[in-house]
């Protein structure tokens, strides 16, 4: 299996957010603005792709019946870490989004590439496949970010140094004294999500039909 | 019988994992202590508002602000649990008189987005307490007070003006202990 068909259904056609609708929980509730979507979104990548690489070099060492509660046990296992990493490395960040990190468990994107995935393949092409729907799902959550944010606050790349360090600070750019309520609120979240799935089912469509 | 060896790979996965979570915890544990030292000693030193003060610990979660080899105020813990999402802890500086000198908050899990506009990195909200005092209006105004709500949230912002407000009750009550606790550390 080609790694361009990897890379190809990670970010797009297999999309962990856009196609399968995984991982909603902290797609939703994080990406009030572009800065907590790239902390999440750069958390799950890597916990994702480790997670990956663990369960594919398991996969002599575990049967059907331990199979998942082994998967549940390295995807919770890389999450505590990340989490302690934060808190060692990224305080600050981790002062905001430190509440869904340890969701990031629940993202179901991470259980189901462990098992329709890492579990059946060589840690290769498991590290790159994790790597890739991580690259995919931080896509999505930066994109949803990126309207919210926007729609939500009238700002964007609001706090930025929060991630990016003390440069990052003066980044901001204000497009509006405050934005759209709904945008900040869950219903915002689920209206932007359904728009971009529209969106990229409408680009697919007319790919489509010019090849 | 055929569970026993899947049973004990199972077991020695589950003692693997927690030795790797128990050990990265034993070697950052300090840095992530020392890193919230920090973040509160960073916190004192702005709720005070005036870098000229000597921070002394007196009590947990009490400081008195020295100047001058006298006592000019302190900073006292006040917390609630009627945030949104729970526990909600303040560092609340105050005059001698009892006038706010200043609040931050140390410890909160308020919706990121929505209530997290208590904290000072998010918007200025917070510094509507300075100088507040017995005259102030204790409320947020759609209940009748002084203080600003949130668009999208009110029970975050109203937790924290009681908060504030308890938290100043209680200092003007425990005033001479404190200065007492003061004197005798100093």
């Amino acid at each position: 299996m080609a790694l361009e068909q990897i890379a190809r259904e990670g970010i797009w056609s297999n999309n962990p957010a856009l196609v399968q609708l995984l991982g909603l929980c902290p797609l939703l509730a994080v990406s009030g603005t572009l800065v907590n979507s790239i902390a999440l979104g750069m958390t799950t990548l890597v916990v994702l792709t480790l997670s990956n690489l663990v369960i594919s070099l398991l996969r002599g060492f575990l049967d059907d019946s331990t199979r998942l509660p082994a998967q549940i046990m390295v995807i919770a296992g890389f999450v505590t870490l990340a989490d302690l990493t934060l808190q060692t490395w990224f305080f600050d960040v981790h002062e905001r989004i430190g509440l869904f990190v340890a969701l990031i468990v629940t993202n179901c994107a991470l259980l189901a590439r462990a098992e329709a995935f890492a579990s059946r393949n060589g840690v290769g092409y498991a590290v790159f496949d994790g790597l890739m729907m991580g690259t995919g799902f931080l896509l999505a959550i930066v994109a949803m970010g990126t309207f919210r944010e926007v729609l939500g606050q009238g700002t964007l790349f609001a706090n930025m140094h929060l991630v990016f360090g003390e440069q990052a600070r003066g980044m901001q750019v204000t497009i509006a004294e405050g934005g759209w309520l709904l945008m900040v609120l869950p219903p915002g979240a689920f209206l932007t999500l359904g728009f971009l799935i529209a969106l990229k089912n409408r680009i697919e469509l007319s790919m489509g039909e010019r090849g | 019988m055929d569970w026993i060896r899947p049973g004990i790979r199972l077991t020695l996965l589950a003692l693997g994992c927690g030795l790797l979570v128990s050990i990265t915890n034993a070697l950052t544990r300090d840095t992530v202590l020392s890193n919230r030292a920090q973040h509160a000693a960073r916190q004192l030193v702005e709720v005070a508002g005036n870098t000229s003060y000597d921070i002394v610990a007196i009590g947990p979660g009490r400081f008195a602000l020295m100047q001058d080899g006298s006592v000019a105020g302190f900073i006292i813990e006040s917390t609630t649990n009627a945030g949104y999402n729970g526990r909600i802890s303040l560092w609340l500086a105050l005059d001698l008189n009892g006038q706010v000198l200043g609040v931050r908050v140390k410890e909160h899990e308020e919706t990121p987005g929505l209530g997290d506009k208590i904290e000072l990195a998010v918007s200025n909200w917070i510094l509507s307490f300075n100088g507040a005092g017995a005259a102030t209006g204790w409320n947020l105004k759609r209940d009748g007070g002084e203080f600003d709500q949130f668009t999208g949230a009110t029970i975050t912002p109203r937790a924290v003006v009681h908060a504030v407000r308890d938290g100043r009750n209680r200092f003007l009550t425990e005033r001479d202990e404190l200065l007492r606790e003061a004197q005798n550390g100093t």
